[in-house]
């Protein structure tokens, strides 16, 4: 392809721009192998219900992301934003729309891991899930305004590094290089990200959830859980995710003690935070294990 | 990859397609919504450009308006404003095009779509010369149309070659039919507005001018509404004008000046209106003894004023006399008698001083005036005579 000769055409030399690009081609991501697997046994059952089928679609980002996405298109006209698997499928699409929906996003085929080496899906996926049912458990205990619902809080949880998948699965060759380069510490994951592509996860994430139609507390989540710290619009979730993202950083990297994550700012005592991070703490183990089988079958 | 899948690859377009749909219905959805009413046509249009970004994966689209055979840009959006938030700076020369000139000029002229699948070797494209500003992959021009004429010109342009297929030009040619009537509809209602208002302002401002009018009238006026006694602003000039001839024919000139006795207890016993009934009746009784050529009138609350011209001190006296005892003996609506206390002054005939009459009728008042107060502390119901009193204390 001749670049055009102005130079803004799609063979530019700005790559946050040709990167942006690509990522508003994409209309959906490839899901977890065994969530795709999960589905498809489930589908084959007549009886399937909204609830079992809200739960497998719970679990991966890429097909939380989409269903949620469509149900919030203006189109379906549903007066407030839809934020949980059950209630896009139960009260938005009927369950018909959203097996098809999702079934033709897995057909598409399961995330390829092979294809990036140096990411690993199952840290990816067990790093979401931990995120987003330690934010799930934390939003009702949240005592300033506004204070965000659990739906809110997991979904944005499940979905606030949805650009990395984006990133992996567009650009496996550098995104490889951007990896390894964060493993032997050659600094930040976003720095590194924008150095190889001109841009990093959050805005990427922002352009997917954005076109993906998902509610504005979501999109704000993506684009701010890193960086300065956040004012501004549903500055509460914003914050809440930013906190159990730090948390569970710090459990990952498993060197000793966890340091006591304080959520004074959102009006959760020291007490209660404890008690919430033991529980999810035990159950951490029992998510990395799940995420290897998800992610690797 | 599904490649050896037919089936399932069907499955997945369909799927696509359905998608595609629900965002062309959630961009009409979202255009039936915006609010017509107190916004300009540049809101309007801008808004219906957001929602067509949001909705349609366009990376910029603009608006032109046919004014004229030149088409000028009305608004535009770009995909990274929406994202930063950042309002487009308006452009200080808004870009131009003649009819028949590039895609916007053609779309306009043909009243059909344009779709440049790729700028690079379109002649439509180069043939308008555009600017490298807005140069792009692909290109699509939709005409507006509303009551069966072309007001204007959707612009979207993507960065991709062959970006726009069939579903888009369907979607884009419905949402511009739509907003052409969404334009015309909002430029009837803006006209409403504006007659209703201009109707509004002009009935406002002669309402203003009748108001005006009444209290100009109310000002001018010289009758005392109440009594049907003229006022002050009457008795002014006219015994001014009275006093002049007196100083000039040397003849004699009197002044009586009256008060209703306890008219305040009146009130305050018998009420208002029975306040206002004595006013009445002691107006009646003194226009009935004045002459044609006396100058009658109410001069304060329960205040009366008479100037006599060419009456000399005795026949003042006589007046006010019989006023005083006429008015005791009418039995008002108060069922008790009413009193009055008065004062005279007089000019003696041939009097010359050096005043003007102003000064003359200023001091025949003020003499009265004590005459009067002088009448109220002996015990009411009196008739003094000022140069009696004058030199008396109190």
């Amino acid at each position: 392809m001749t670049p055009s000769p102005d130079g803004c055409g799609p063979c530019d030399a700005d790559p946050s721009r040709r990167t942006r690009l690509e990522v508003q081609k994409l209309s959906e991501l490839p899901p977890m192998s065994a969530v795709a697997r999960q589905f498809l046994e489930a589908i084959e059952d007549p009886d399937l219900e909204v609830r079992q089928m809200a739960t497998i679609v719970a679990q991966d980002p890429a097909l939380l992301g989409r269903l949620v996405g469509v149900a919030n298109s203006a189109y379906f006209g549903f007066p407030e934003p839809i934020v949980t698997a059950e209630d896009a499928i139960f009260k938005v699409l009927g369950l018909n729309m959203a097996k098809n929906l999702t079934l033709s996003i897995v057909l598409s085929g399961p995330f390829d891991a092979e294809r990036c080496r140096a990411f690993r899906p199952d840290t990816y996926w067990a790093n979401a899930m931990t995120v987003a049912i330690l934010a799930q458990r934390l939003a009702p205990m949240i005592t300033v305004n506004p204070r965000p619902s659990t739906g809110d809080a997991y979904l944005a949880g499940l979905l606030h590094s949805i650009g990395v998948l984006a990133l992996v699965h567009l650009f496996p060759g550098p995104m490889t290089e951007v990896w390894r380069a964060h493993a032997a510490g050659a600094g930040r994951l976003v720095q590194l990200e924008r150095e190889k592509l001109g841009t990093d996860h959050c805005d990427v994430g922002g352009w997917l959830a954005r076109k993906w139609r998902l509610p504005a507390q979501v999109v704000a989540v993506i684009e701010r859980h890193m960086g300065d710290a956040p004012g501004g619009e549903h500055r509460t979730l914003v914050s809440l995710i930013r906190h159990c993202l730090s948390w569970t950083q710090a459990l990952e990297a498993g060197t000793g003690e966890v340091s006591m994550l304080d959520l004074a700012e959102l009006g959760i005592d020291a007490a209660t935070v404890l008690r919430v991070t033991a529980q999810v703490s035990q159950r951490r183990e029992a998510i990395r294990r799940l995420s290897q089988t998800l992610a690797y079958g | 990859m599904p490649k050896e899948k037919p089936f399932v690859r069907a499955f997945q377009e369909v799927n696509a397609t359905v998608l595609d749909l629900v965002s062309a219905m959630s961009l009409l959805r979202a255009l039936s919504v915006l609010p017509l009413q107190h916004v300009s046509e540049r809101q309007l249009l801008a808004q219906a450009l957001q929602v067509l970004v949001l909705n349609q994966d366009l990376e910029r689209c603009s608006i032109y308006l046919l004014e004229g055979d030149v088409l000028v840009n009305a608004g535009g959006l770009d995909w990274a404003d929406l994202v930063h938030a950042a309002t487009a700076e308006p452009q200080a020369e808004p870009r131009r095009f003649r009819l028949g000139e590039g895609l916007v000029g053609l779309a306009a002229q043909s009243g059909e779509l344009q779709n440049c699948r790729s700028t690079d070797d379109d002649p439509r494209f180069y043939r308008a010369g555009e600017s490298t500003d807005e140069m792009a992959g692909s290109v699509i021009a939709v005409p507006i149309h509303a009551h069966g004429e072309t007001i204007g010109v959707v612009n979207a342009s993507h960065p991709h070659r062959g970006f726009f297929g069939e579903a888009h030009e369907r979607t884009l040619q419905v949402f511009a039919n739509f907003l052409g009537q969404m334009i015309l509809s909002r430029r009837l209602l803006a006209q409403m507005d504006g007659l209703v208002q201009e109707r509004t302002a002009q009935l406002e401002q002669a309402l203003a001018e009748a108001r005006a009018l009444k209290r100009r009238y109310a000002e001018l006026s010289v009758i005392d509404e109440l009594t049907g006694l003229h006022n002050r602003r009457h008795f002014f000039p006219t015994a001014r004008a009275a006093v002049e001839r007196a100083l000039r024919y040397g003849v004699p000139f009197s002044l009586l000046l009256m008060d209703v006795d306890h008219f305040k207890l009146i009130n305050d016993t018998y009420g208002h209106a029975a306040g206002d009934e004595v006013l009445r009746l002691i107006a009646a009784k003194l226009r009935k003894e004045s002459r044609e050529a006396d100058v009658l009138a109410r001069f304060g609350g329960e205040e009366f004023i008479l100037a006599l011209p060419e009456t000399d001190l005795e026949g003042a006296r006589t007046l006010a006399e019989r006023i005083r005892t006429g008015i005791r003996a009418q039995s008002g609506a108060t069922g008790g008698a009413v009193t009055m206390s008065l004062g005279i002054a007089h000019l003696p005939a041939g009097q010359g001083v050096d005043e003007n009459a102003q000064q003359t009728l200023e001091r025949l008042i003020r003499e009265a005036d004590k005459a009067l107060y002088y009448s109220k502390r002996h015990g009411r119901d009196q008739c003094w005579y000022f140069p009696d009193i004058a030199d008396l204390a109190d």
